[in-house]
C-alpha cells in the first residue's frame, strides 16, 4: 500500500513537472519533448500487444500511419475538428488491427512475421494509393489543430495537448492492466495451456489487446500529423516499427512505465544523434542487442532492481513479504 | 518472351533459395529465427563490389572470398551474441529481437563504409545473350541459376554424404543424443552458422551484379523468409523449392498483375499461407514444436 501511494505521488509530481515545461523551457526543448511524448503514445500501444499479450508485432507503424492519414484527410478535406479526427483515427487503426488480428491464429515468432508482412503491405498501399495519401511526395496542407474555436497552434499548447492525451492513454492502460483483462492477458502470456484450462478465451482476449494497442497507435498517428502537419509513407516503414520495438525493449517490455521511459529516453538520445546519420542507427541497433543480452527487463526493470536493493525499497519489500506471510 | 521471364524468375529465385537455406539451417540447429541472416547478403554484395570493382579481382576468384567473409561474420554473430544469450537462458523472443537489432548494426555499418549510393559491379558472373530460336536467353541469368543450383547440390552432398554433415544433422535433430554419441554440439552449431553465412553472402554476390550493390539489399531476406515458409519452414528441400517459386511468383506477378504491388503480392501470399497452410508445401517441422 505504502509503495502504491508513493508511486502515485511520484506520478503526479512527474506530470506536474512535465505540464509546467512550457513555462520554463525553450522552444526546441518543447518540440523535442512533444515528439518524444507522441512516440510514448505509440509505444504504449505496442506495450499492450507485446508486453501484456506477449505478441511481438513488427507492423506497429502501419497503425501509426492509418491513424495519421485518417486524421490528416478528415481535418484537411472535411474540416473535422481535431478531437473528432483523433477519435476517427483511433477507430480506423482499431479496424486495421481487427483485420490483422486474424493473425493471432499463429503464435510467437510467426505472429511477428505475419505482422511484419502486414506492415509492409500497408506501407505499399500508402505509397501507391496516390489519390488518397499523396503517395511518396507526402500529404501536405494539414491545418493547425484546434479545439473548435480555441487554437492550439503554438508549440507550448500543442505539447500540453499531447501530454494530456498521453496521460489519459497511460491511466486507462494501467487500469486495464490491473483489472480482469490484464490478469487474463498475463495468464495467457505465461502459460497458454493453463489459461485455457481455467476458461480464458485466448482468441478473444488477444484480439481485444491487438485492437486496443492499434487504437492507441492511431491516436499517436493523429497527434503526429497535428504536430508535423505533414505525413508521408517514409514515416511508417518497417524501420519505424522496429524503432517502436526498440523503445519498448530498452524501456522494459513488462510494464506501461517501461514503454514511457523507453520512448522518451530513446527519442531524446536519437534526436541528439541525428547529425551522425547512419552511425545513429548503428548505435540504435547496438542498444537493442545489448539491452536484449544484458537488460532483459529494460531500464524499468533495472530501476526496479536498484530500488529493491536500496535500503528503502528493501524495507518495503520485506514488509510486503511479512504481510503476505500473515495473510 | 515468356521463356526469358521464367528464366529470370528462376535466377532471382535461386538467390532467395540460398538465403532461405541459411534461415532453415540455423532454425534446424538452434530453433532460432535469425533475421540477421539477410545481412550476410548485404555483406556479400558489398565485399564482392570492393573486390571486383575496386581491387580488380576476377569475379570467379572473388566469389569464394565473399563466401568466406559471410561465414566469418555469421560465425562471429553466433559466438559473440547468440551463444552467450543461449547460455544465459534468455527468452527466445529476446534473441529474435537481438537479431533484428543486428540488422540495423550491419546494414547501417555498411552504409558508413560503402555509402548510401547504388554501386554497379564492373564485372559480373557472365554477360551477353544467346538466341535459341525465338528465345532470348540472358547468360547472366543462366549463370546465377547454375551457381545457385551447384551450391544447393553441394550443401546436400555435404549434409548427407560426409561425416561432418551427418554430425550437423544429428546435432540439429537431437542435441542430447548427438552429444552422447560424442558429437560436439556447440561446434556443429558454429559450423551451421558458418555455412548459413557463406550461402547468404553468395546470394548477395550473385544478386548484386544483376542490379546493384547497396547497404539496404538485405531487405530481400524478408522475401527469402517467405520462401522458407512457403516450402515448409525447417525443411531444406522446401527452402530450395520455395525460393524458386517466390522468384517466379514475383516476376510473373509484376508483369501480369502490377509492378507497383509485386512486393505486396509476395507478402500477401505469406500472410495467407501462414493462416491457411502453415506447414508449407513440403511440410515444415517448425509448426509442431513451436
Amino acid at each position: 500500500m505504502a509503495e502504491r501511494i508513493a508511486s502515485r505521488t511520484t506520478m503526479v509530481v512527474v506530470i506536474l513537472i512535465a505540464a509546467a515545461l512550457p513555462l520554463y523551457a525553450p522552444t526546441w526543448v518543447i518540440t523535442l519533448f512533444s515528439r518524444a511524448l507522441i512516440f510514448a503514445s505509440l509505444v504504449l500501444g505496442l506495450q499492450i500487444i507485446a508486453g501484456q499479450a506477449g505478441q511481438i508485432s513488427l507492423g506497429h507503424a502501419a497503425f501509426f500511419g492509418l491513424g495519421a492519414y485518417t486524421a490528416a484527410i478528415l481535418s484537411r478535406d472535411y474540416g473535422v475538428p481535431f478531437p473528432l479526427a483523433m477519435l476517427a483515427a483511433a477507430a480506423a487503426a482499431a479496424a486495421g488491427g481487427l483485420v490483422m488480428s486474424v493473425a493471432v491464429r499463429v503464435r510467437g515468432v510467426y505472429f511477428a512475421i505475419a505482422t511484419l508482412a502486414f506492415g509492409i503491405v500497408v506501407n505499399l498501399l500508402f505509397v501507391n494509393l496516390v489519390d488518397i495519401t499523396g503517395g511518396a511526395r507526402g500529404f501536405t496542407g494539414i491545418p493547425a489543430a484546434a479545439l473548435w474555436s480555441f487554437s492550439i497552434e503554438s508549440q507550448g499548447r500543442y505539447y500540453l495537448l499531447v501530454l494530456a492525451v498521453l496521460v489519459l492513454q497511460y491511466a486507462s492502460l494501467v487500469r486495464m492492466a490491473g483489472g480482469r483483462f490484464g490478469r487474463a492477458l498475463r495468464c495467457i502470456r505465461e502459460n497458454e495451456l493453463a489459461a485455457r484450462s481455467v476458461g480464458i478465451d485466448l482468441v478473444r482476449y488477444k484480439i481485444q489487446a491487438i485492437v486496443a494497442g492499434c487504437a492507441w497507435a492511431g491516436v499517436a498517428g493523429a497527434l503526429m500529423t497535428g504536430f508535423l502537419r505533414f505525413a508521408s509513407p517514409e514515416m511508417f516503414t518497417l524501420l519505424q516499427s522496429i524503432d517502436a520495438v526498440t523503445m519498448l525493449v530498452v524501456g522494459g517490455i513488462a510494464s506501461p512505465l517501461g514503454a514511457l521511459v523507453g520512448a522518451v529516453v530513446m527519442s531524446v538520445v536519437t534526436s541528439n544523434m541525428r547529425s551522425l546519420g547512419a552511425l545513429a542507427t548503428v548505435v540504435d541497433g547496438l542498444l537493442i542487442v545489448l539491452a536484449m543480452m544484458y537488460l532483459p527487463g529494460g531500464l524499468a526493470g533495472l530501476a526496479r532492481q536498484l530500488w529493491r536493493r536500496s535500503s528503502w525499497g528493501g524495507r518495503h519489500d520485506r514488509e510486503r513479504q511479512l504481510g503476505e506471510g500473515t495473510a | 518472351m515468356l521463356g526469358a521471364t521464367l528464366l529470370g524468375g528462376l535466377a532471382i529465385g535461386s538467390v532467395y533459395s540460398l538465403i532461405a537455406l541459411g534461415f532453415t539451417l540455423i532454425f534446424r540447429a538452434t530453433g532460432l529465427i535469425n533475421f540477421a541472416q539477410g545481412e550476410m547478403a548485404t555483406l556479400g554484395a558489398l565485399v564482392g563490389y570492393s573486390l571486383v570493382s575496386d581491387l580488380g579481382v576476377p569475379f570467379a576468384a572473388a566469389f569464394p572470398l565473399v563466401m568466406l567473409v559471410g561465414a566469418v561474420a555469421s560465425l562471429s554473430i553466433d559466438r559473440l551474441v547468440l551463444r552467450p544469450m543461449r547460455r544465459a537462458g534468455v527468452p527466445e523472443v529476446n534473441m529474435v529481437i537481438a537479431t533484428v537489432g543486428l540488422i540495423l548494426v550491419i546494414s547501417h555499418g555498411a552504409k558508413l563504409i560503402w555509402g548510401a549510393q547504388a554501386l554497379s559491379y564492373t564485372e559480373g558472373l557472365a554477360s551477353g545473350i544467346v538466341r535459341v530460336g525465338h528465345f532470348v536467353i540472358s547468360l547472366q541469368n543462366v549463370a546465377i541459376l547454375a551457381v545457385g543450383l551447384v551450391l544447393m547440390l553441394a550443401l546436400h552432398l555435404f549434409l548427407h554424404h560426409t561425416r561432418t554433415g551427418r554430425g550437423l544433422r544429428a546435432a540439429a535433430t537431437d542435441p542430447l543424443m548427438a552429444s552422447l554419441s560424442g558429437i560436439d554440439v556447440n561446434l556443429m552449431r558454429s559450423m551451421t552458422a558458418a555455412c548459413a553465412g557463406a550461402l547468404g553472402a553468395a546470394a548477395g554476390a550473385l544478386l548484386a551484379p544483376m542490379y546493384y550493390a547497396s547497404f539496404d539489399i538485405g531487405y530481400i531476406a524478408f522475401k527469402a523468409f517467405c520462401a522458407a515458409v512457403l516450402g515448409g519452414f525447417g525443411n531444406i528441400p522446401g527452402a530450395m523449392i520455395g525460393g524458386l517459386l517466390i522468384g517466379e511468383i514475383e516476376t510473373l506477378g509484376s508483369i501480369y498483375i502490377s509492378s507497383e504491388y509485386k512486393d505486396a503480392i509476395v507478402y500477401g501470399l505469406l500472410i495467407v499461407l501462414l493462416l491457411a497452410r502453415p506447414s508449407g508445401i513440403l511440410g515444415g517441422r517448425a509448426w509442431r514444436s513451436a
